[in-house]
C-alpha cells in the first residue's frame, strides 16, 4: 500500500510534498492505474495534518490529470502510459540540484560527488531490490 | 481553498486597527486582519509579543483604546448570548473550580450551553484520558489543560480560540488535541474556525492554514501557510540590502554577513547582489529569522 512520507518542518509546503510524492510514485510505477490514494481523512489522521491541505493536494493532482475522483471510491490513479524517462528525470531534477548545491557548499569536487551518488545508488538498490 | 477571504462570506473574525496600551507601553499596535470561516490561524510571536492581549481584545475580555474587533459578525465588546454559545476559548491559565470533581465541572459548564451533549463531553473525556471522578485540584497541569480543552470543544462551537493550548501537554496529548480539532463539527453546521497562539511551531505547522507573526504588538508578517512557505526567503549577503518593498527584516550577523527576510512577491529579486545566498525556510527557521 502506498504511504506518504510527510515532514511538516521542511520548507516545502505539505500540499507540495503530497503532490510530488504521488507524482513520483505514479511515474515510477509504484502507483498504477486504478490504484486508490489513501483517503483525505486517513492521511490527515495519520500524519496529523489539516485535511484541507490534503484536499488541496488531491485537487491539484486531479487538475494535472494524475488521478480522478470516483464516487464512493475516492481518488483513483488514472490510466495512461507509464511516464517517459524524460518525465521521470524531470521529477528527479530538483533533488539533483539540491545535492549539487550542497556539494558545492561543502567543497566536494564533481568527481567525488558522482562517486558518492554511485555508492548511494548501489546501497539503495541492495536495500530495496526491484520486485 | 485556503483563500484568505471570500468576499461573499462574512469573516469569522475581523480585527480593524486595534491598539491596546498599558500605561506608556504599547501592547497591541494597530493590528488588522480577517479570518475566513474554516481557517486555522496560527498566532505566532515571542513571549510578550502581545498574543494573549490580542486574543483577549478579540474576545471582548479587554477593551482596546482604539480599533474594533468582530467575531462571527458581532462586535467583540457586545457579544450576544447566541454568539457566546458559538465560541470556545481556552485561556493560558484556565479558570476551573478546584473543589469540583471533573464530571461535576463538566456538567456545570454544560448547563450553560443550549447545544450541550453529555455523551459528547464524556467521549472527549475518555479521549483525553481525564479521570472523571477526580477533584479538579488534584489534576496535573496537563490534565487541567486537557479538561479546559474538553470544556471548549464539547458544545461544538463554530469559533475556537486557544491561547497556548498545548504548553503543558506531552507529545501524545498534543497530537490528540490537534486531531480533535479536525473532527470538530459545529452545532450550527458552519465550518469551524480556529485561532491558536503558540510558540510550539512543530505543532502549528501541521495544522494551520494561515499565520500571523506578531512582534512588539505589531503584525510583522501574515498570509497563508503555503504562500509564506513559497514566497518568503532568507537572503544572506555581504552588505546590507537596500530597504523598501518586500524587505521584511534585516540583521547583521556576528560573522559580519547580513541576514534578511524578503517577500519574493514584492522584493526586486533582480537587484540582489550576485553572490547572495537565497534560502527557503521552514516555519521554525522563519520564526527565528524574523525574531533575531
Amino acid at each position: 500500500m502506498f504511504r506518504l512520507d510527510l515532514s511538516p518542518s521542511l520548507p516545502t509546503p505539505i500540499y507540495r510534498q503530497i503532490v510530488d510524492q504521488v507524482a513520483r510514485a505514479v511515474a515510477s510505477g509504484v502507483l498504477r492505474a486504478g490504484d486508490e490514494l489513501p483517503s483525505v481523512r486517513g492521511v490527515a489522521q495519520e500524519h496529523v495534518v489539516n485535511p484541507m491541505t490534503v484536499s488541496k493536494a488531491y485537487a491539484l493532482l486531479e487538475q494535472q490529470g494524475t488521478v480522478e475522483r470516483r464516487r464512493g471510491l475516492g481518488m483513483i490513479v488514472r490510466a495512461g502510459e507509464a511516464s517517459a524517462l524524460d518525465d521521470r528525470l524531470a521529477l528527479l531534477q530538483p533533488a539533483l540540484e539540491h545535492a549539487a548545491a550542497v556539494s558545492r557548499q561543502l567543497g566536494i569536487t564533481p568527481k567525488q560527488a558522482l562517486a558518492a551518488l554511485k555508492l548511494t545508488l548501489e546501497i539503495t538498490n541492495k536495500v530495496n531490490p526491484d520486485e | 481553498m485556503n483563500e484568505p477571504i471570500a468576499p461573499t462570506r462574512t469573516a469569522a473574525i475581523n480585527v480593524d486597527h486595534l491598539s491596546l496600551f498599558y500605561g506608556g507601553v504599547t501592547v497591541v499596535n494597530d493590528v488588522s486582519f480577517s479570518v475566513a470561516p474554516g481557517s486555522v490561524l496560527g498566532l505566532v510571536g515571542r513571549n510578550g509579543a502581545g498574543k494573549s492581549s490580542l486574543l483577549q481584545c478579540m474576545l471582548g475580555l479587554t477593551v482596546p483604546q482604539t480599533g474594533t474587533s468582530n467575531l462571527l459578525g458581532c462586535p467583540s465588546l457586545a457579544l450576544t448570548d447566541d454568539v457566546k454559545a458559538r465560541l470556545g476559548y481556552v485561556a493560558q491559565s484556565p479558570e476551573l473550580f478546584d473543589w469540583l470533581r471533573v464530571r461535576e465541572q463538566i456538567s456545570l459548564i454544560g448547563g450553560l450551553y443550549p447545544g450541550w451533549s453529555e455523551a459528547r463531553a464524556q467521549a472527549l473525556c475518555r479521549r483525553f484520558a481525564l479521570p472523571d471522578d477526580m477533584r479538579v485540584r488534584k489534576l496535573s497541569p496537563g490534565e487541567k489543560q486537557r479538561l479546559a480543552i474538553v470544556l471548549a470543544l464539547a458544545h461544538q462551537p463554530e469559533l475556537l480560540v486557544f491561547d497556548e493550548p498545548v504548553a503543558s501537554l506531552d507529545p501524545v496529548g498534543r497530537r490528540d488535541f490537534l486531531r480533535s480539532l479536525f473532527e470538530q463539527e459545529s452545532l450550527s453546521g458552519e465550518a469551524v474556525t480556529v485561532v491558536i497562539s503558540s510558540h510550539l511551531l512543530e505543532d502549528l505547522e501541521r495544522v494551520v492554514t494561515h499565520l500571523l507573526f506578531l512582534e512588539h504588538g505589531r503584525v510583522q508578517l501574515t498570509g497563508t501557510r503555503d504562500e509564506l512557505a513559497e514566497q518568503i526567503r532568507a537572503v544572506f549577503t555581504d552588505g546590507a540590502l537596500a530597504g523598501g518593498a518586500g524587505l521584511i527584516h534585516s540583521k547583521r550577523l556576528d560573522d559580519g554577513t547580513w541576514q534578511s527576510v524578503i517577500d519574493l512577491r514584492s522584493y526586486p529579486v533582480d537587484a540582489l547582489p550576485e553572490n547572495a545566498r537565497v534560502q527557503a525556510l521552514g516555519l521554525s527557521d522563519l520564526f527565528v529569522a524574523l525574531n533575531t
